[in-house]
């Protein structure tokens, strides 16, 4: 009998990146590489342990911008161009490498990566990935929770109050519109809670959140059994905090499983390390070397010399590293029941693009720790959020203390001298959009769609990702440059609005572009 | 960022000391930033272009892949610097450093097409003409509060109340109380002197509601209110006291129950510790956990400054409400 569980929960998001206006845009590529890198591999992991009859259960956040652009023809062909570039530079390096043994077998695993991304996108799943997560889902093995709508970071929000209503309510009912049936959980925005946020999720159908762990050590009430069972708000909503412990053997830069010296090295591509006429194609057509996802090196180590990569010795490490953390998991479960008297839940949350994107064998060590967790032990089992709930719904009552995921535990990373400059602008648009709510309540066509773009202006502007990378300090231009112009478009339709002289050209070429939510309804704002 | 230049700028005509020096705070504060941001862009680079050209040049010589690129070496430099921190910020950190490569194309030294959008577009703008004050958490120590006074409000309170009126922020302790403007646990004034501007607030304590006003100070020493923000309340930074613990039962359907209270005795103290490890356990007790290496303390000086300001006799008035 299981002694307790493990949930691991994979966090996919991206902000909405879409630009029709440009033939090749570099920022698109976010959402490219993830495919090919992270949730291609995923859904094959998935599948291959579905096909070998493996009992497995984990949750993934598949946020509504993410759906959305998975969702969208445009993307969807230039993703198909974007692949079928990538084969085309595949045979050329198996060509190119012919007689270069140590790489001329990379350049083949990646030809044939590629063709079998291709093979899972378009022939497999319809060119639409969201089908795949969809399968899982009704098979019972994927949990899938929403975000908030654009990833808002609400404890910044909260001056007002609707608008953070608004961003919770979009994120279920985009959910509901994609897959069919309520989401029972809800990811929030870079795992950022203030109390009383779970009053609004309550109202929403929302039955829990994530937190990180001091939200739940520090919370209004000392936890009995800490982390490792959930805590009630009062409003009868769970929160559930991350395990340190799992948390720190794969983030961890000294001990952290993606640091192995056999594992690929992401920062060398063959974008840069290839001669520019031959290379040329396949970078951005400016001309601007750019990463192309074929890399032929180890991590090695401290060393600028580094090693062509291995896949069979990344393989056993990655197999190695499964086993190290399902034993870890293994001694804590047992630990934490001894002391528990019931069964702990190892919540183990990590972004979803962490596994393939910046660690290569990511989801081969998630394929092989969940094989493994299956079949070789039977102290933890694998177990989603909600099932765990049903088994004990029966928790500490506390309200969680105000935090997030990220450095330092609290706000600061979306709130400093690089940022600030973007949250009187936020407040001040969510005010004039619940004024116009309020104000319009019988609009005519026009007027309801710009009504309605006004609302999408003003959820993109909410992206916390604009605010992260501003201060991240990489691609800060992109981020000041997106903020800025949802702040332009939606201040100029609501100048349109208020003094009866709508440009509706200008509105139909914005809704062209920002397309998110095709079916919102500005009356989210309302407060009257 | 328009609105902060703009305030700069302006704040640096006042004569007054005080202004003068925030001024300068506010500078250094930027200029702090901006390092740290140049220095991390820097480290995260994979390959600059002398790099690349270096690479293109042993390509076409050797026909193979040179072994020679700096990523390596940014990697080492990185490894290195976090080797430096102490185990819980590295925790953090490499976290954020994982999650940044989710942007990472490789090119993002240059990028300007985007710039040549030919949807119009315009910076945002320098005022919302409304009255308003905003103060906003970072942690549970530290606050950002922004405010905008409309000039005709300005003007026409300067008529009613004097020119020597001085444009004043008033921050309210209004921990657990239901704020009337008159029962906050404690309240202090600082000198606003900008209509448009914003500041760093560094208060003691976490675990707290802060409310702000933003108002016309006569030179009577009456506060006159403009705008009052929200309510907002500021994180716990460490573990309650024991009390009491409520067991709550919630069926599929949202159905809740409080079916058993009992009392957070010494023994569940000990299971804690057990549970959470003594080491982190300890952390968590002091408040450590998530603060080791700092919060931005430090970084943007103007705060010290503003509470420094903040508890000096003059700057408090113990009358003159309104």
């Amino acid at each position: 009998m299981a002694k307790g569980y493990l949930a691991l929960v994979l966090h996919a998001h991206l902000p909405y990146v879409r630009h029709p206006e440009y033939e090749n845009f570099l920022e698109e590529d976010w959402l490219f590489e993830a495919i090919t890198e992270t949730y291609i591999p995923l859904i094959n992991t998935f599948d291959s342990l579905i096909n070998d009859n493996i009992d497995f259960r984990i949750s993934m956040t598949l946020t509504p911008t993410l759906v959305s652009m998975l969702h969208d023809p445009l993307l969807q062909d230039r993703y198909l161009k974007h692949i079928n570039r990538l084969i085309e530079l595949a045979y050329k390096e198996v060509e190119r490498t012919k007689y270069q043994p140590e790489f001329h077998h990379l350049a083949m695993m990646y030809r044939d990566l590629f063709l079998n991304c291709r093979y899972v996108f378009e022939e497999k799943y319809g060119r639409n990935l969201i089908n795949a997560f969809k399968k899982f889902a009704q098979m019972g093995k994927l949990e899938i929770v929403t975000c908030t709508a654009t990833h808002g970071f609400l404890p910044l929000l909260q001056q007002n109050e609707q608008a953070v209503k608004a961003q919770v309510y979009m994120g279920a009912k985009y959910y509901k519109d994609v897959f069919g049936f309520a989401p029972k959980g809800i990811w929030l925005g870079e795992c950022a809670y203030y109390p009383g946020l779970d009053r609004i999720l309550a109202d929403n159908g929302l039955k829990f959140f994530f937190v990180d762990t001091h939200g739940i050590m520090y919370a209004d009430s000392r936890p009995k059994y800490g982390v490792y069972s959930p805590i009630y708000c009062p409003s009868g909503v769970a929160a559930f905090g991350r395990d340190p412990e799992s948390s720190h053997q794969v983030w961890s830069a000294e001990i952290g499983y993606p640091g192995a010296p056999c594992y690929r090295d992401f920062y060398r591509d063959a974008g840069f390390d290839l001669d520019f006429e031959y290379i040329k194609p396949y970078i951005h057509p400016d001309g601007i070397r750019k990463m192309t996802g074929v890399k032929y090196f180890s991590i090695t180590g401290k060393t600028e010399s580094k090693k062509p990569y291995n896949p069979h010795a990344a393989y056993e490490q990655a197999c190695s590293n499964a086993a190290n953390f399902m034993f870890n998991r293994e001694k804590q479960v047992d630990h934490l029941f001894g002391l528990m008297r019931r069964k702990p839940i190892v919540l183990a949350p990590y972004d979803a693009e962490l596994f393939g994107h910046w660690w290569f064998e990511g989801p081969m060590f998630i394929n092989q720790l969940l094989r493994k967790m299956a079949t070789e032990q039977d102290t933890v089992k694998t177990i989603t959020p909600w099932e765990y709930l049903r088994e004990y719904p029966k928790n500490q009552m506390a309200t969680p203390a105000g935090s997030s995921w990220g450095n330092k535990g609290y706000y600061e990373v979306w709130l400093n001298g690089t940022n600030d400059w973007i949250y009187p602008h936020l407040h001040a648009m969510a005010d004039r959009m619940v004024e116009l709510a309020n104000m319009y309540s019988n609009p005519d066509e026009n007027l309801f769609r710009a009504l309605n773009q006004a609302a999408r202006e003003l959820l993109l502007a909410q992206s916390s990702d604009w605010a992260f990378i501003m201060n991240s300090g990489t691609m800060v231009e992109y981020a000041c440059k997106r903020e800025k112009d949802h702040i332009y478009r939606f201040n100029k339709i609501y100048d349109g609005i208020k003094n009866y002289r709508l440009d509706m050209n200008f509105v139909a070429e914005v809704e062209s572009r920002d397309n998110i939510f095709p079916h919102i309804d500005y009356r989210i704002y309302r407060t009257v | 960022m328009a609105v902060k230049k703009a305030v700069v700028k302006k704040a640096k005509k006042p004569a007054a000391k005080v202004a003068k020096t925030i001024v300068k705070k506010s500078a250094a504060k930027k200029a702090t930033v901006k390092k740290t941001v140049t220095k991390k862009t820097i480290i995260k680079e994979p390959v600059t272009k002398k790099t690349t050209a270096k690479v293109i040049k042993k390509v076409v010589v050797k026909k193979t892949i040179t072994k020679k690129v700096i990523a390596p070496k940014k990697i080492t430099k990185k490894i290195a610097k976090q080797k430096a921190l102490v185990e819980v910020k590295d925790i953090k950190d490499v976290g954020e450093e994982l999650v940044l490569t989710k942007y990472e194309t490789g090119a993002h030294t240059h990028y300007t097409e985007y710039n040549k959008d030919p949807l119009e577009t315009e910076e945002p703008p320098y005022s919302y003409d409304v009255n308003r004050i905003v103060i906003l958490p970072i942690d549970p120590t530290f606050a950002f509060i922004y405010w905008e006074v409309r000039e005709d409000t300005l003007n026409s309170m300067f008529d009613q109340f004097g020119y020597g009126s001085k444009l004043t922020i008033r921050i309210y302790d209004v921990t657990n109380v239901e704020f009337n403007g008159l029962n906050a646990n404690e309240w202090w004034d600082v000198e606003a002197f900008n209509r448009i501007g914003n500041w760093y607030l560094r208060h003691y304590k976490g675990d707290r509601n802060l409310v702000v006003d933003i108002g016309l100070k006569s030179s009577d020493g009456l506060f006159h209110v403009i705008h009052r923000s929200k309510a907002i309340y500021f994180p716990r930074d460490r573990m309650v006291d024991p009390g009491k613990i409520f067991w709550m039962l919630v069926d599929e359907f949202g159905n809740k129950l409080i079916s058993d209270i009992e009392d957070f005795t010494e023994e569940d103290m000990r299971l804690l510790k057990l549970i959470m490890g003594e080491e982190r356990f300890k952390r968590f007790m002091s408040g450590l956990e998530v603060f080791l290496g700092g919060s931005a303390w430090g970084k943007l000086p103007v705060i010290e400054h503003f509470i420094d300001l903040a508890k000096t006799p003059s700057s408090r008035s113990g009358s003159g409400w309104r």
